[in-house]
């Protein structure tokens, strides 16, 4: 694991609200359903996963300094986060597709779709937490 | 003809805080200590130094480099590899393992240590067998020992510690300052140590003494009376 990645993990329930959204917006859409139903469900999953790694990052302001001091770069620090961001929508693509191919047929473009929705979402929701990450100023771990 | 003197940090004219205008070199290959009162503002002058806080006014050179007016990105670059930290307090990052501790600052710049350093720098700091353990399961003198290994193995051109000695005991204390003056004289290590006690300042080869925000004083080969008294 590259050091980026040091300090708290996700919650268990903020790991399973992201994940759990996501899937749910990729099961209505495999059920075919289109409209508000859907977009308030994006909205909702974008929502969770703002505000899963804005609580993350909060968690790990010290290690992040820390890393800052010792030779992380901004940029490392942001791509970090969006990696971990990718990841989470990446699981929520699969929990969709598992639960989407219990309810519907699914297609090749579906499991595309998914992968995508998943992926670039998190990393939408995630960006501005990410960001901010970035910023932290280097420091020695005090509070 | 005079002697060409390395040296592994220029500071001119720093003022930052509590400091009004320093002017000092850190010899390369020793270990020099920086003391004061409380609040002199050593802390001040390592992070200046270190590249964690900018001073307002005067130029900082890291060995040949100087650092004042470079970039963010420039400037953690330099923090990455040329110089190594030592802080009061454990800085050891809680989830990864001792190693992982170690072997932080290559390994963000995405490259593997050498084995066969960072073999001898764990021997040397006696930490091999704890190499896969979490730092919360080891004491205090053997964190600092992580925290000195980590600041070493990049060979930096200077390594900052910041009261590395004061959460140990008294003879922890003796112990950590044995491994920094080791590191000095095998390795040829230049170290800058900050402290506020006399007894830590005194195992330097070099003191110098800050005082209304100057270098008042620059003791060679020190004595605990004569660094008393300067603090005094």
């Amino acid at each position: 694991m590259n050091p980026i990645h040091a300090g708290p993990r996700l919650t268990a329930v903020g790991l399973a609200l992201s994940v759990g959204t996501v899937a749910v917006l990729l099961w209505l859409c495999a059920l075919q359903f289109t409209g508000w139903l859907v977009l308030g469900v994006f909205v909702l999953a974008e929502v969770v996963l703002f505000h899963a790694f804005t609580r993350l990052v909060g968690r790990r302001r010290r290690d992040l300094a820390l890393l800052r001091c010792f030779g992380a770069s901004r940029g490392q620090v942001f791509a970090g986060v969006l990696s971990e961001a990718a990841t989470v929508g990446l699981l929520g693509a699969l929990a969709g597709i598992a639960g989407g191919a219990v309810l519907s047929e699914l297609t090749g473009a579906f499991y595309l779709f998914a992968v995508f929705t998943g992926v670039v979402g998190a990393v939408i929701a995630a960006a501005i937490p990410a960001f901010r990450a970035s910023r932290i100023p280097p420091g020695n771990g005090s509070p | 003809m005079p002697v060409a003197v390395d040296f592994a940090a220029r500071v001119a004219g720093l003022a930052r805080g509590p400091l009004a205008g320093i002017d000092l070199e850190v010899p390369a290959g020793r270990l020099t200590a920086v003391t004061g009162r409380p609040g002199a503002g050593q802390d001040v002058l390592l992070s200046c130094l270190g590249g964690l806080a900018r001073p307002d006014a005067g130029t900082i050179h890291i060995g040949q480099q100087r650092i004042t007016g470079m970039g963010d990105a420039a400037l953690t670059k330099v923090r990455r590899d040329r110089i190594g930290y030592i802080f009061a307090t454990c800085s050891l990052l809680p989830t990864l393992s001792v190693g992982q501790n170690i072997r932080i600052a290559p390994e963000l710049a995405g490259r593997k240590p050498d084995q066969a350093w960072y073999d001898r720098v764990t021997a040397l700091l006696e930490l091999t067998p704890l190499l896969r353990l979490r730092p919360a399961v080891l004491t205090p003198l053997e964190r600092q020992r992580v925290a000195c290994a980590r600041a070493f193995l990049n060979r930096p051109d200077i390594v900052l510690a910041d009261e590395p000695t004061s959460e140990l005991s008294h003879s922890d204390a003796a112990e950590l300052l044995g491994f920094l003056r080791m590191w000095v004289r095998k390795l040829d290590q230049a170290i800058l140590l900050a402290t506020t006690e006399p007894e830590v300042a005194v195992r330097a080869d070099l003191v110098l003494v800050l005082d209304n925000g100057r270098i008042t004083r620059s003791i060679e080969r020190p004595t605990l009376t004569a660094v008393r008294e300067a603090l005094a």
